[in-house]
């Protein structure tokens, strides 16, 4: 339904809409990624929580960001398309799509800090869904963890916790790997 | 671990995730956005304030019940962003009751001022007998015509006549056509219309419009947008698939028709393009462009003629420009477009 908080025009729908696109829509598409590992059902997720959202803005409150609403709806969006069951089997994508190679120009260095970071990211990608989306809004979208509770909907406290222990499940992954985390970094 | 490695674990996490390249959200995407939208708020097209350089064209028409007959005209130029479609259902539904508004996505186009005069097949310096067209032209109007003002389109129908059976993009004289000036044009083509021998064995037609959208009081031509969704884009290397001055990549994408009726693959065009910004369209002058029949070309590539309802299909087509263009650092663009493309001569 609409609401009277809408903008009444099209054109102002549009507006905002396409707006919100510019501004969020990356990060949309990440938080949905880190969840399917996809990267076109990553786009049609980010498509069904921006189309969500213009229906559903007469229910945006305000009491958080447009963006924390957004991946708000994004979190739970991809939760439901994974628990669709359909997704789990199309995680075909291999590794983290949007990392991006900083490379130092001594090729020992390039090497050691790719699989540095390769190893991270095989590590985080091991993690449970509950801490790995607590990293995911913590660091990837630089929230704060009162921010990432208003997003999944839970405790300030949760999210301090889960925060705390996701690093010691990556930190005992990394050491698993043959100790390519913290010491290397 | 200690609060100390805690803490050196989370600086590390955050410079990580920082790293991270900026996600895009494609234009594309944005664009089946605010059709959704509008689909879905079931309003009538508008006329915002123009955010992007793309030009787009709505046709208009009468939509009468029982009435096999659509009078379709053009009535604004407006962005991609405003699109608004009316489905077949929903068409259906008024279509018992009332003339209803049906709009066209598409493209204009407007013709260059340009005559074009004894299109035949010829031979160039350095080519294959008879494997090449060429043309006089002649700028009928005031104006010099600078070659990036104006874009080509070859096409060629069989010897006893038919429709347009292969097309592609060509480019105006290099050095420009003064007002009234003649000069005579010439093209190498490559493609399936040419024999072993490359001679050329069908009848070439050529046309050259303004490289930029028209709008509807000006456009001479509407190009349509197919109900086809064009997803995941992927250009890749041709292994050897490059000489001392050209090279080709290979272009991939899924087709998927999102209308309530079969699509008929052969009936449609593919226009591809690659750009640096991600606005542009495929007037753009700094573009590469090229056209294609959405039919399988290459050996051993294959796909439905027919596009069900909802069903999806992974075409390709392979591209091929000078050495110096880089396919790879630009933004590849796939739309598909309503044949005919070309005008009746």
């Amino acid at each position: 339904m609409r609401h009277a908080r809408r903008k009444e025009t099209p054109a102002g729908d549009a507006q905002l809409l396409a707006e919100w696109m510019e501004l969020y829509g990356g990060d949309v598409i990440r938080l949905a990624y880190s969840y399917v590992h996809n990267f076109h059902k990553a786009e049609d997720i980010a498509q069904d929580v921006f189309l969500r959202a213009w229906q559903h803005y007469g229910e945006f409150q305000g009491h958080s960001s447009i963006k924390t609403w957004l991946l708000s709806i994004t979190a739970n969006r991809a939760r439901d398309v994974l628990r669709s069951g359909v997704e789990r089997r199309e995680l075909a994508d291999d590794g983290e799509a949007f990392a991006r190679v900083v490379e130092p120009t001594d090729p020992a260095d390039v090497v050691a800090n790719k699989l540095a970071r390769d190893a991270v990211w095989r590590a985080i990608r091991t993690l449970p869904e509950t801490y790995r989306e607590v990293m995911e809004l913590y660091y990837g979208n630089d929230l704060t963890t009162r921010e990432v509770a208003e997003v999944l909907g839970v405790r300030d406290q949760t999210v301090r916790t889960r925060l705390h222990r996701g690093r010691i499940m990556l930190e005992q992954a990394l050491a698993e790997e043959g100790g390519m985390g913290r010491d290397q970094a | 671990m200690t609060r100390r490695e805690d803490g050196e674990l989370d600086a590390k996490l955050r410079r990580i995730y920082r790293e991270r390249e900026p996600v895009p959200f494609r234009e594309e995407l944005k664009a089946q956005v605010l059709r959704d939208m509008y689909a879905r708020s079931g309003e009538a097209a508008y006329v915002p304030a123009a955010r992007r350089r793309r030009g787009w064209i709505s046709a208009a028409g009468l939509w009468a019940a029982g009435v096999a007959v659509a009078f379709v005209c053009l009535v604004v130029a407006v962005p991609k962003a405003a699109w608004h479609t009316a489905s077949d259902q929903e068409m259906a539904k008024h279509a018992q009751h009332q003339p209803v508004q049906r709009v066209v996505r598409g493209y204009g186009l407007e013709y260059a001022p340009i005559e074009v005069l004894d299109v035949r097949v010829g031979t160039l310096p350095g080519e294959p007998a008879n494997s090449c067209v060429l043309a006089e032209l002649r700028n009928t109007s005031s104006q010099t015509i600078a070659e990036p003002d104006v874009m080509g389109v070859l096409w060629f129908t069989p010897k006893g006549g038919g429709e347009e059976n292969w097309l592609t993009f060509v480019n105006a004289p290099a050095q420009g056509l003064k007002p009234g000036q003649t000069i005579t044009w010439g093209f190498h083509p490559s493609g399936p219309h040419a024999g072993t021998s490359q001679a050329l064995s069908e009848t070439p037609h050529l046309r050259f419009f303004y490289s930029q959208s028209a709008s509807a009081d000006t456009a001479n031509l509407v190009w349509s947008e197919a109900p086809v969704e064009v997803e995941d884009v992927q250009v890749l290397p041709v292994p050897g698939g490059s000489g001392p001055t050209w090279q080709s990549a290979d272009v991939y994408a899924t087709l998927v028709n999102r209308s309530s009726r079969a699509v008929n693959l052969a009936n449609e065009r593919a226009v591809i393009w690659f750009s640096q910004q991600p606005s542009d369209t495929f007037f753009n002058p700094s573009v590469v462009r090229f056209l294609f029949h959405v039919t399988p070309e290459l050996p051993g590539v294959t796909w439905p003629t027919t596009l069900r309802p909802g069903a999806r299909a992974r075409v390709e087509f392979r591209v091929l420009s000078a050495k110096e263009t880089d396919f790879f650092s630009r933004i590849c663009h796939v739309v598909v477009l309503d044949a005919p493309l070309v005008p009746k001569d």
